[in-house]
């Protein structure tokens, strides 16, 4: 941990993009206190009202929605699906990816031709296909998609992981000692492959956010009126001229989150080889 | 980590792209139509259609179809009246027994003559089970077809229908050729006496359409060639009109009409209303009690729902609880019952929803007004305890999956220039269109009368009692919304009465 806050202290871009992440964590839980404003409010009056008129800090939309409230909302369905989903398709991909390297073999091949086969989808048409089955989306039904669009990805990391361990002393001596395979793989294993699985997680975290931000734009996101910033961005584009921070903020907001998420997982890739 | 990087700089970069990519007033609008030398070619954007043959027809892609076909009657644009088209005359004394006297020298665009065996094809075809026809309901009262000679068809009816003609306004009574195999090639190569014929059809991208050198109107059309792209997304019919590829792009919202209007170029059209019914369905709960439907209407506030469709109440937006639109003859104005929070709350309770109760509303997300109408149905109507569950989905799938199995539903709809045909279709217990599921003897018995009746003050007194039972007990609001088409500056002439038919032929480019 020493080591970890030394190098967080030398890196600006690390200590840049944990302190969007965290802002953007602060706002998703104080949202409701942030803003006086329901995000489903029509102010009639104040319809694509600029930054600043009536009181709407960031405008509103045609509907007379203050962006600013709908900006804070969306934050939290945002961040609650992809760090969700980043958790699911981490711990699907784990027991997926080590139960296949660890037996090797058959179960080996059956698991990662279905993972390629997973794979050789693009992970948005995967999800909008899924989608296009389930219906409608729902956050439940939103983490579920994403997580299995990901989960091969995870797969293939940790198997990888799994195999450059598997070979040293203390998995023999755990074989040796007569431990069950559940416990050579997730105690013995599994906490010296966490390097490459928690840059996995950040990682699949700053994906989701995108995948989550385009399933929005492309209409089969969250329903309307839940704010989902990849929504925003899309039932507002025939305003753009005329309504710009419609479209502008939530732009931003999805691009801030990426942007520090990425430049904080790039950190912890380079604590994790460095400490390797 | 890098591709996520680079991938998030460039949606941040797009984004800014687009911003700045906003053109002046001067840079828009300004290549618009298309006058090569002598041709003159008129360019529409619109909806990609599903089904186009007449009779099963959706009523989409209307520049196509009312381009290429011809009808008994059309409607003049500018005065609202009936007049001839195919039929020359018409006339009934008792309303039973009707006689078309058709056009000479009319032929189809293969060449062959038009005769009144067309005429009774076209609407023995409505019988055809296989068709599906969405007149089939209506021509069931035809008893009899005869064609005395060629250009006269006399039509008898099992019981009095006085206003029967009207019928053959209707966008699905297209006069079909009796030569012609529509199962197999209408929906590749439509073939009618229209304006237009056909030159080549890529189904679901495009059509080009050629002068008919033989039309029976002589001057007409005026236009030299008509070019359709079907385009699945509004916002791109719209970027081709400011990009100067199109000239007529049908269908807008009333958000990209603000916009246009700032811009120099562009003309805005608003031939007619059109309704957009949030219809409950009275089948099933919790909709199937009229408690529950009164409350829902005493929860509404028509200037609220006016403004979330960017217009004004009484102006360019109306609001009431009856199908029929305030712009017919047969519309009897009676004042709004008032927004009541504490009656909607009381009805519910006496429903058996003292804690409120969830819908689930469905409606066409892509389609004007759609998403607006839903999202301030949801905000007016939570006050009251309603949870409005909005379910919006592509028109398409909201058509062929949701619409007329809906608890609740927001569809759109033309306006029938005889509010029988509508009544008929859609609340009738045995319309094909019953998105409500209304299904009220009484109903059923008025709309019958109606139909029948000779005696113009009887009917609409059948009209009054019909409105007065739809604000008592209907499964309708009807939300009027204005029809708004965007067109270069150049187009000149553009016309589409109520029937929806677009007149194209009239249409040229200045």
């Amino acid at each position: 941990m020493n080591i970890f806050l030394l190098q967080l202290k030398k890196s600006p871009r690390a200590i840049i993009g944990l302190s969007v992440l965290l802002l953007w964590v602060f706002i998703a839980f104080a949202g409701p206190s942030m803003t006086t404003r329901s995000y489903t409010h029509m102010d009639m009056e104040y319809q694509m009202a600029a930054p600043g008129e009536g009181g709407h800090t960031l405008g509103t939309d045609a509907l007379g929605r203050d962006v600013l409230s709908r900006i804070v909302y969306g934050s939290r369905s945002i961040l609650t699906i992809a760090l969700m989903t980043s958790l699911f398709s981490s711990i699907a991909g784990i027991i997926i990816g080590f139960t296949a390297g660890y037996f090797g073999g058959l179960v080996d091949t059956i698991f990662l031709r279905i993972m390629d086969i997973l794979m050789a989808i693009p992970p948005l048409v995967l999800a909008m296909v899924i989608l296009g089955i389930l219906g409608n989306s729902t956050i439940l039904s939103l983490t579920i998609i994403v997580s299995i669009a990901y989960t091969p990805a995870t797969a293939r990391v940790a198997r990888g992981a799994l195999l450059t361990c598997a070979s040293n002393e203390y998995v023999d001596a755990a074989r040796i000692r007569g431990e069950s395979h559940f416990y050579i793989m997730f105690i013995e294993i599994l906490p010296n492959t966490i390097g490459p699985v928690l840059v996995e997680i950040t990682a699949r975290f700053a994906y989701s956010i995108m995948m989550i931000a385009s399933l929005g734009f492309l209409g089969v996101g969250l329903q309307p009126p839940t704010p989902d910033w990849g929504m925003m961005v899309i039932e507002n584009k025939s305003i753009i001229r005329t309504a710009p921070w419609t479209v502008l903020y939530p732009s931003l907001s999805i691009a801030s989150l990426v942007i520090a998420i990425s430049l904080f997982s790039d950190f912890i890739s380079k604590v994790m080889i460095h400490e390797e | 980590m890098k591709k996520l990087l680079f991938l998030a700089m460039c949606f941040l970069i797009v984004t800014t792209l687009i911003l700045s990519g906003c053109t002046t007033e001067e840079e828009t609008g300004e290549e618009t139509g298309e006058e090569t030398g002598e041709e003159m070619v008129i360019r529409v954007a619109e909806q990609v259609p599903n089904l186009i043959t007449p009779g099963a027809w959706d009523g989409q892609a209307f520049s196509l179809n009312s381009s290429i076909y011809d009808y008994l009657i059309e409607m003049d644009a500018n005065t609202g009246e009936l007049v001839p088209a195919l039929a020359t005359e018409w006339d009934s004394p008792e309303g039973k027994v009707w006689t078309f006297k058709l056009r000479e020298g009319v032929t189809f665009h293969d060449g062959s003559d038009f005769t009144a065996e067309d005429v009774k094809f076209t609407l023995e075809r409505t019988q055809d089970p296989e068709i599906g026809h969405l007149k089939a309901e209506d021509l069931q009262v035809v008893e009899k077809i005869e064609t005395p000679d060629d250009h006269t068809v006399v039509i008898t009816l099992a019981e009095a229908f006085p206003t029967f003609y009207y019928l053959f306004t209707d966008y699905n009574l297209a006069i079909l050729s009796s030569d012609y195999d529509y199962g197999m090639l209408g929906e590749s190569a439509p073939m009618g006496t229209g304006a237009f014929k056909l030159e080549e059809m890529v189904p679901k991208e495009s059509a080009m359409l050629v002068k008919n050198e033989n039309y029976w109107d002589p001057g007409l059309p005026k236009a030299d060639a008509l070019m359709i792209y079907f385009v699945p997304d509004i916002d791109s019919s719209i970027s081709l009109l400011e990009a100067g590829q199109v000239d007529i792009v049908p269908q807008i919202s009333p958000i990209i009409r603000d916009r246009l209007q700032g811009l120099e170029g562009f003309t805005i059209v608003s031939p007619y209303q059109e309704s957009r019914f949030i219809a409950m369905a009275a089948d099933r709960e919790p909709f199937n009690d009229n408690n529950v439907r009164l409350a829902f209407k005493y929860a509404m506030d028509p200037e609220f729902l006016a403004q979330a469709c960017q217009g004004v109440l009484g102006e360019s937006i109306f609001y009431n609880e009856t199908p029929i639109v305030n712009s017919l003859a047969q519309y009897k104005e009676i004042p709004f019952r008032g927004r009541d929070i504490e009656r909607s709350k009381e009805l519910l309770a006496e429903a058996g929803y003292p804690d409120g109760l969830t819908v689930e509303l469905y409606y066409a997300s892509d389609h004007p007004y759609g998403t607006d109408i839903s999202q301030a149905l949801k905000e007016i109507a939570a006050p009251a305890g309603f949870d409005l569950d909005l379910q919006g989905y592509p028109r398409d799938i909201y058509l062929a999956q949701h619409w007329m199995d809906a608890p609740m539903s927001i569809t759109g709809w033309g306006v029938r220039v005889d509010p029988s045909m509508l009544l008929m279709l859609a609340y009738h217990s045995e319309g094909p269109w019953n998105e409500s599921h209304m299904s009220d003897p009484e109903v059923d018995d008025l709309i019958d009368k109606i139909r029948n009746e000779v005696d113009p003050s009887v009917r609409q007194s059948h009209y009054d009692r019909l409105q007065e039972i739809f604000v008592e007990r209907g499964t309708v609001i009807n939300l009027q919304v204005p029809y708004l088409v965007a067109t270069s500056t150049s187009v000149k002439d553009y016309r589409q009465p109520v029937t929806m038919l677009v007149q194209l032929k009239y249409a040229t480019i200045e």
